[in-house]
C-alpha cells in the first residue's frame, strides 16, 4: 500500500513538475493559455455565443462590429462571433477525431509492417508511400465529389492521409526496438511477437508518437478550415472557421471582417497547438530538452 | 439554351473552385495586359460545344449568337427588336410557311464560299435526323423541310402553324446557320471549334482554360468593328472576375446583382456600373416522380415555406424581383400579381395531413455565392416548416449532367435557364417526352400540351400571352415550380468602352465601340 501511494505520490510529482517546466516555457505558457481558452470556448459556445450560429436576419447582413454583433455579421445576417465560437467547436472535434483516428490506425499498421513479415512489410510501406505521395488537397478535391461535402469526409480525408506518416515512424521505431537486446531476450523466451510487440515495444514508442500528434492537431484544424473553405468540408448550416473565411473572400470588397473573424482563431488554435507541441516535446523528450 | 446547361458537358473542364478561379485570374495577368486594341471579356467558362444541335452553356450561346449567321437577330439595345441578319427579306405572312431571300456576297470563313439557302436547308434539317440527337430538337419538331429555290431563296415550311418558330428559335440561338460544305467535311459534327463562321469576329485562338481569343475578319465588308481582337477569359466566379476588373486586367465583365450597390458606392477606377435586368428565369423545381415528392400536399407544402422575398434580397441587393412566372415583366404573357406567398402554418398543415413530417430532402445547384445563399435561407426556411433540406452544391458540368440514374433521383433543384423573350422557348420543355431530359419536374398534362399547341398557333400576341399565363398557372399550381426571380446582373466595365449588349445583358461583340 505504501509503495502505491508512493509511486502515485511521485507520479503526480512528476506531472507537476512537468507542467511547472512547461509553464516557465514562454512559448509553452502561450500555447498553454490559447489552448485553454480555444478549449473552454468550444466546450461552452452555447453559453457563450449571444445568438443562435443559424439564426438569418438578412435586413442585418454584412454588419461591423457592433456592441450587438462584437464580430459583426456575414451575408445572412448571422452573427459572426456565434458561427466562430460553434466553428471552433468543430475544428476542435475534428482534430481530435482525426488524430486518435490516424495515430490507433498507423500505431497499428506500422507495428504490423515492422514486425510482421517481410512481404507484408513491402506491401504496407508500398501503400504508405503511395498515399503520402498524394497531396492532401488533390486527393480532397477528387474524393468530395464522390463521397459529398461533410464532416465525415473531412475526417475519412485527414485519417487516410495521416496514417502513413504514424505508420511510418512506429514501423521504423518498432524495427529499431526489435534488435533491442530485450526483445531478443524475451524472443527467447519464447514469448510472442504479437505480446512482445503489444506489452513491450508500444509502451516504448507511444509516448513521442502522442508529441508528434499534439504537434499535428493544428495541422488538421488548419485543413478541415482549408477543405470548408473549398467546399469540402463542413456543409451549412453547421460553422466553420474555414466557411466564415470563404464568406469573407466572398465579400470581402463589402467587408474585411468576416476574413478576420475567421483567421484570427485560426491563427491563435494554431500557434496555440503548435507552442504547446513544440514545449510538450521539450519538455518531456529528455534528449531535446534544454541544456540537456 | 439554357445557363450553363448540356447533357454534354461531362468533357467541360468547368473550374469551380476558388483556388481555380483566382489561377484562373492570375493567369489572366500578363497574358492580355499588353494586348493593344483588344477588348478583354471575363466569361464563366470556356465553350463546350460551338455546334447549335449541341448549345448548352452560356459561353456557347455567346459564341453562337456572335461567329454564326441567322435569318433575323435580336438587336443590341434597351429594347427586344429583331433585325434581319444574313435575310435580305423574310416573308412571315403565311402561318404554313416562311420564305426567305438572303443577302448575296456573306462569305464563310475558311474558303467555304458564299452563305446558300442549301446551308439554311442543311443548317435546319439536321435537327430532325435521329441520328443527329440534336439537344434542340424539341425546337425544331414543327419544322417540315426547307425546300431551296434558289441560290439565295427558300421557302421553310411547317407541319402546323407555329408562330412561335420564328421568334423563339430561328432568330435565336438555335436558329443560327452552319456552313454545309464545311461541316459535311467534318462529318457532320464538331465540338468547341467553329468550322466556318461569318461576320466582323472569328476565332483566332483557344487555350482551354486560359482565353479564346477573337480577331477581326479581314474578308468582312459590313460595317467596321472597334476592335481588333474580342479575348474572353474563363473567370467561373464573379468576384474574382471583380478583382481582375479592378486589377486592369479585363474590361467588360457581368457580376452579381447583390454587388450592385458596392460597386456604385466604390466603383474601381476607371468603372462604369450598370444594372441589366435579365430574362433568365431562376427557379426551384420539385419532381414530382420521386416517390417522395410524389404527393402534391408535400410539393406545396415545399411552395408554402419559401420566404421568396427574403430569398432575392439577399442575392440580388434588393434589385430583384419576385418573379409570378417563367416571362419576365414587360413581355407577352407576364402574370401580374400573382407571385406566391409564405405561409408556414399551412405548409406545417400540409406535411401532416400528407403524412410526410419529419421529411429531409436534398437540394442540388449549382455552387456559386448567390446560389449558396439562397439555397441557404430555403434551408432555413423549409426548417422552420418542419422539413430537412440538405444542401449539395455542385460545379456546373455535375449538375447539368442527366442521365437516367441521376433522374431517376432528382428531388428540388434550384437552376436559371436562359431566357428568350418569347416565353414559349422556355415553357416548350415541360412535356412528357421531356421528362429525363430537360423537364426535370417531371410535369406532364394533356392540358398544358393542348395550351402548347395552342400558343404556338396563335398569331395575334394578345391572345398567345393570355395562354402562357394560363400555362405558368399550370406549372405552379402543380407544386412542382417555384419561380423566384428573372435575375439581374450588375454590368462593369471602362468608361474607355461603350459597351454593346442585349436588352438582357448579354455581349454583342461587334457592337462594342471606343467611347469617344
Amino acid at each position: 500500500m505504501s509503495v502505491e501511494r508512493t509511486n502515485l505520490s511521485n507520479s503526480s510529482n512528476a506531472i507537476v513538475s512537468g507542467f511547472m517546466r512547461l509553464v516557465a516555457d514562454p512559448m509553452g505558457a502561450i500555447g498553454v493559455v490559447l489552448v485553454t481558452l480555444l478549449i473552454l470556448s468550444a466546450v461552452f459556445a452555447g453559453v457563450l455565443a449571444p445568438f443562435d450560429p443559424a439564426a438569418i436576419n438578412v435586413p442585418a447582413k454584412l454588419q461591423p462590429p457592433t456592441w450587438t454583433h462584437w464580430l459583426g455579421t456575414d451575408q445572412l445576417g448571422r452573427d459572426v462571433l456565434s458561427r466562430a465560437l460553434y466553428g471552433g467547436r468543430i475544428a476542435l472535434g475534428v482534430a481530435l477525431i482525426s488524430t486518435i483516428l490516424a495515430v490507433s490506425i498507423g500505431v497499428v499498421l506500422g507495428m504490423i509492417a515492422g514486425f510482421g513479415p517481410r512481404w507484408l512489410d513491402n506491401l504496407l510501406v508500398l501503400l504508405f508511400d503511395t498515399v503520402r505521395a498524394y497531396p492532401v488537397i488533390i486527393l480532397a478535391l477528387a474524393v468530395g465529389p464522390i463521397f459529398g461535402a461533410g464532416l465525415t469526409t473531412v475526417i475519412g480525408i485527414l485519417v487516410v492521409t495521416s496514417v502513413p506518416y504514424y505508420g511510418r515512424i512506429v514501423r521504423t521505431s518498432v524495427i529499431s526496438a526489435s534488435k533491442a537486446d530485450y526483445v531478443e531476450a524475451l524472443m527467447a523466451m519464447g514469448m510472442s511477437r504479437t505480446r512482445i510487440v503489444v506489452r513491450h515495444v508500444l509502451p516504448n514508442i507511444i509516448g513521442p508518437i502522442l508529441i508528434l500528434a499534439s504537434m499535428d492537431i493544428p495541422v488538421y484544424i488548419a485543413a478541415e478550415a482549408g477543405l470548408s473553405f473549398l467546399g469540402v468540408g463542413v456543409k451549412p448550416p453547421q460553422s466553420s472557421w474555414g466557411l466564415i473565411l470563404d464568406d469573407g473572400y466572398k465579400f470581402i470588397r463589402q467587408t474585411y471582417w468576416l476574413v478576420i473573424a475567421g483567421s484570427v482563431p485560426l491563427i491563435a488554435a494554431t500557434l496555440g497547438f503548435t507552442f504547446l507541441g513544440e514545449a510538450l516535446r521539450d519538455t518531456f523528450d529528455p534528449k531535446l530538452r534544454k541544456g540537456v | 439554351m439554357f445557363s450553363s446547361k448540356s447533357k454534354l458537358l461531362l468533357t467541360t473542364c468547368i473550374r469551380t473552385s476558388k483556388a481555380a478561379a483566382v489561377a484562373s485570374c492570375l493567369g489572366v495577368v500578363g497574358m492580355t495586359g499588353a494586348m493593344a486594341d483588344a477588348l478583354r471579356m471575363a466569361v464563366p467558362s470556356d465553350p463546350s460545344y460551338l455546334d447549335p444541335a449541341y448549345w448548352g452553356s452560356t459561353v456557347d450561346q455567346f459564341l453562337i449568337d456572335n461567329l454564326y449567321p441567322r435569318l433575323g437577330k435580336y438587336a443590341a439595345g434597351d429594347e427586344w427588336k429583331i433585325e434581319l441578319d444574313v435575310a435580305k427579306s423574310v416573308d412571315l405572312s403565311d402561318p404554313m410557311k416562311i420564305s426567305f431571300e438572303l443577302k448575296p456576297g456573306v462569305m464563310w470563313s475558311g474558303g467555304y464560299g458564299e452563305v446558300t439557302a442549301e446551308d439554311v436547308e442543311y443548317s435546319f434539317e439536321r435537327h430532325l435526323d435521329p441520328e443527329m440527337e440534336s439537344g434542340v430538337m424539341t425546337e425544331f419538331e414543327h419544322l417540315k423541310d426547307v425546300e431551296v429555290t434558289g441560290k439565295y431563296t427558300g421557302i421553310i415550311h411547317l407541319i402546323e402553324p407555329a408562330a412561335t418558330f420564328w421568334t423563339s428559335t430561328l432568330v435565336y440561338t438555335s436558329g443560327a446557320i452552319i456552313s454545309k460544305a464545311a461541316a459535311e467535311e467534318a462529318g457532320g459534327y464538331f465540338e468547341a471549334t467553329p468550322l466556318a463562321t461569318t461576320g466582323p469576329y472569328m476565332l483566332s485562338e483557344f487555350e482551354p482554360g486560359n482565353k479564346l481569343v477573337l480577331s477581326a475578319n479581314p474578308d468582312w465588308s459590313g460595317e467596321a468593328v472597334d476592335f481588333d481582337e474580342i479575348v474572353l477569359l474563363p473567370i467561373s466566379d464573379e468576384n474574382a472576375a471583380e478583382l481582375a476588373f479592378a486589377a486592369g486586367e479585363i474590361d467588360y465583365t457581368r457580376s452579381s446583382a447583390g454587388n450592385y450597390d458596392t460597386l456604385i458606392a466604390n466603383p474601381p477606377e476607371g468603372a462604369v456600373v450598370s444594372l441589366a435586368q435579365t430574362l433568365d428565369p431562376l427557379f426551384l423545381g420539385i419532381t414530382q416522380t420521386n416517390e417522395k415528392l410524389s404527393d402534391i400536399r408535400v410539393r406545396k407544402a415545399i411552395q408554402l415555406s419559401l420566404d421568396l422575398p427574403t430569398i432575392i434580397q439577399a442575392t440580388t441587393g434588393g434589385h430583384g424581383k419576385q418573379a409570378t412566372g417563367f416571362i419576365a415583366e414587360g413581355l407577352v404573357g407576364h402574370r401580374d400579381g400573382a407571385a406566391l406567398t409564405r405561409d408556414v402554418d399551412q405548409a406545417r398543415a400540409l406535411l401532416s395531413e400528407a403524412g410526410a413530417d419529419g421529411l429531409t430532402v436534398r437540394l442540388d445547384y449549382v455552387k456559386n455565392t448567390e446560389r449558396d445563399i439562397a439555397a441557404q435561407i430555403m434551408q432555413a426556411n423549409m426548417a422552420e416548416a418542419g422539413i430537412a433540406l440538405e444542401l449539395n452544391g455542385q460545379d456546373e458540368g455535375t449538375f447539368w449532367s442527366v442521365d437516367e440514374i441521376r433522374a431517376a433521383d432528382l428531388e428540388l433543384h434550384l437552376k436559371s435557364w436562359t431566357g428568350n423573350p418569347d416565353g414559349y422557348y422556355t415553357m416548350q420543355y415541360f412535356i412528357e417526352d421531356q421528362i429525363g431530359y430537360w423537364n426535370w419536374e417531371g410535369f406532364a398534362s394533356d392540358d398544358y400540351v393542348a395550351l402548347l399547341a395552342e400558343a404556338r398557333n396563335a398569331q395575334d400576341e394578345a391572345v398567345r400571352g393570355e395562354i402562357y399565363k394560363q400555362m405558368q398557372a399550370m406549372l405552379e399550381d402543380s407544386g412542382s415550380f417555384v419561380f423566384i426571380s428573372q435575375e439581374p446582373t450588375a454590368i462593369l466595365h471602362r468608361d474607355t468602352i461603350e459597351p454593346g449588349i442585349l436588352p438582357d445583358g448579354r455581349p454583342v461583340f461587334h457592337a462594342f465601340r471606343k467611347a469617344d
